[in-house]
């Protein structure tokens, strides 16, 4: 140490590699470290441009129709009344759509092409626990796709007097656009992931994935409209199953419109279809990872 | 300290068995583990990281059984796979505190260490460059740096010198070496690159049709039983005779050099024939220059124990 002149004394600190003795974290934080490390790799965070546009278009997609809306609400609100059912039946399914599609593939399918897989699976991660975080970080993602413009509307249409009139009614609708979120999520979160499990390649995933969300629905309605097949074959079209579920979080009125033949279905026959949807698919993930083979 | 034990290993995939009783222990410094393609290491080593879970037999890792606690093994070890993919799109930087992270670091200590690590290996220079962009050798370097940034207590390495040129490799292996002898990290390198195993390597376990052939310190196997070699400043051919006449095998190479084979390898058995030797010597009034244990190289004890029926399985300290 030297001095330097009005008491203040210079130090080296020796920087390098040394054996380190600071803190360890359980194991069990690797979920939340990769949890939260994937989040940014969906929003493109440190990564090319295409993987940055991939996530960032889908959220405006998603949200654009909202911006607008607000954009109305705020400049033209005192040309007369809005409707409120504007706010509660905003499904923003085409970003949720573009973000499944896209996105899901460029985060599962580029950590086994890219090797990643193999150093995750030599740290605390299990393949358990490895999937369970990447499928929250897309299920995260997708939630707040869905909940945020519902909630900015709901709050800009209530400041402009167009929404509900008592602080416990907003409450309500709040748990509601939760329920209708979760709602939107879950199916395709599950589908994204075991879509991804099952094919290697990230470009191949994505065209799998539009097929099967295309062909379901095509099949679904050509089969209950041309062929006069039970309108509970409509179960089978995961998008739209979703979107009645979140339809019926919100307790709008059940029309032919939007929901198409599911709507006439009883609430619990949506529920179920969709949590059975949401298992199968898990469990089609997690025994697809089960056994596959990592590169070493 | 024993850092990997196992005994009676049994690891099956369907009808065929990968491993069929392997007894090794693996201590401290830098240990080699050679066999084959197909001898059982890829097989080890996902057991010994609790990747797989074994049919039969024990194994611990620094004390804990993988099987029961993977995660928590996994946590202690660093792991650099054979494959040379790495994301394209990230840094070095990003990637080596990202997988710090993952086994425990805290987000600043890990960004801290990864850069440290990255100077270490020699990539301080490249560390936020992307890892697309780098040539195999600096990959290498960047997978031994993920490997080793959380400072783990065993750091395995595949086929760490794969691709790279011979200076690369005369420099990855003076690192390797490095890691043990000044920080203090056990190393376990599987490889089939004899000549690199044998240069740093302190032990060694050789995989054989799924069971140790051969287990031991690189200086005893290298040298023990194989024989003496005696180097006088003239008459070998007599030197030689006098020892076959006391009951040793021995040949003169040249008027100055007798190999000499001991009768048994065991520590007793070189040391009758080094009694044998002076006394021959002494006999002869021949003037002695050298008597060192005759140097087999890895490779001719690897290729010695390819192959060995029922050869007793043997472990390193």
């Amino acid at each position: 140490m030297s001095d330097w002149g009005g008491g203040q004394q210079a130090q080296i600190f020796e920087g390098g590699f040394r054996p380190y003795t600071g803190p360890r974290l359980p194991p069990q934080q690797s979920f939340r470290s990769l949890y939260t490390y994937s989040l940014g790799r969906l929003l493109g965070r440190k990564r090319r441009f295409r993987s940055k546009l991939i996530g960032l278009a889908s959220f405006f997609v998603a949200w654009i129709q909202a911006v607008v809306l607000i954009f109305l609400a705020t400049v033209f609100s005192e040309l007369g009344d809005l409707d409120f059912d504007t706010v509660r039946g905003y499904y923003p399914q085409a970003g949720v759509v573009l973000f499944i599609v896209l996105a899901t593939p460029m985060l599962l399918n580029t950590d086994r092409s890219s090797g990643l897989l193999s150093l995750y699976l030599a740290s605390p991660l299990s393949r358990r626990r490895y999937l369970n975080a990447q499928a929250s970080a897309v299920f995260t993602l997708l939630f707040a796709m869905a909940l945020v413009p519902v909630l900015a509307l709901g709050i800009v249409y209530t400041a402009v007097g167009s929404g509900p009139g008592h602080a416990g009614d907003f409450v309500v609708f709040c748990l509601r656009s939760v329920a209708g979120a979760v709602s939107l999520a879950l199916v395709p979160t599950a589908l994204g992931v075991a879509i991804c499990s099952l094919v290697r390649r990230a470009g191949l995933a994505i065209v799998v994935t539009a097929l099967c969300l295309l062909v379901l629905a095509g099949i679904t309605a050509l089969l209950i409209e041309q062929a006069g097949v039970a309108v509970e074959i409509a179960v089978l079209d995961p998008l739209r199953l979703s979107q009645s579920l979140a339809k019926r979080s919100q307790a709008l009125p059940l029309t032919e419109r939007g929901g198409g033949t599911l709507d006439a279905m009883a609430t619990w026959i949506v529920v179920l279809a969709n949590l059975a949807w949401a298992a199968m698919l898990s469990s089609v993930a997690h025994w697809r990872y089960r056994r596959l083979e990592v590169e070493r | 300290m024993v850092i990997v034990e196992s005994a009676g290993v049994v690891k099956r995939f369907g009808s065929a068995t990968a491993l069929s009783g392997v007894d090794a222990t693996i201590g401290e410094g830098v240990t080699g583990l050679l066999g084959a393609n197909g001898a059982g290491k890829t097989t080890l080593l996902t057991l010994v990281l609790g990747l797989r879970n074994r049919d039969e037999g024990t194994m611990s890792v620094l004390g804990v059984d993988p099987d029961i606690a993977g995660p928590e093994v996994r946590q202690r070890l660093g792991f650099a796979p054979e494959h040379h993919h790495l994301p394209g799109d990230m840094t070095a930087a990003d990637l080596v505190a990202h997988i710090a992270r993952l086994h425990g670091l805290p987000h600043v200590h890990a960004t801290q260490r990864a850069s440290d690590t990255l100077w270490e290996v020699g990539l301080g220079e490249e560390r936020f460059r992307p890892i697309g962009t780098m040539s195999t050798g600096q990959r290498q370097r960047v997978k031994l740096a993920q490997a080793v940034a959380h400072h783990p207590e065993l750091v395995i390495l595949d086929e760490p010198t794969d691709g790279l040129d011979p200076m690369q490799r005369a420099d990855m292996l003076a690192l390797i070496s490095r890691l043990s002898t000044q920080h203090g990290i056990n190393v376990l390198i599987s490889s089939h690159h004899l000549q690199e195993v044998e240069r740093v390597c302190t032990s060694v376990v050789m995989l054989d049709a799924g069971r140790v052939a051969r287990a031991g310190r690189v200086s005893e196997l290298t040298a023990s039983g194989a024989g003496l070699v005696i180097e006088v400043y003239e008459r070998a051919a007599h030197l030689a005779a006098a020892l076959e006449t006391a009951g040793f095998t021995a040949r003169a190479e040249g008027d100055e050099v007798v190999r000499m084979t001991t009768a048994s390898p065991d520590p007793d058995g070189e040391a009758t024939c080094a009694d044998a030797v002076r006394d021959a010597v002494a006999d002869l009034e021949l003037r002695l220059r050298s008597v060192l244990p005759e140097h087999r190289s890895l490779a001719e004890v690897f290729s010695a124990s390819q192959g060995e029926p029922g050869d007793p399985p043997g472990g390193t300290s």
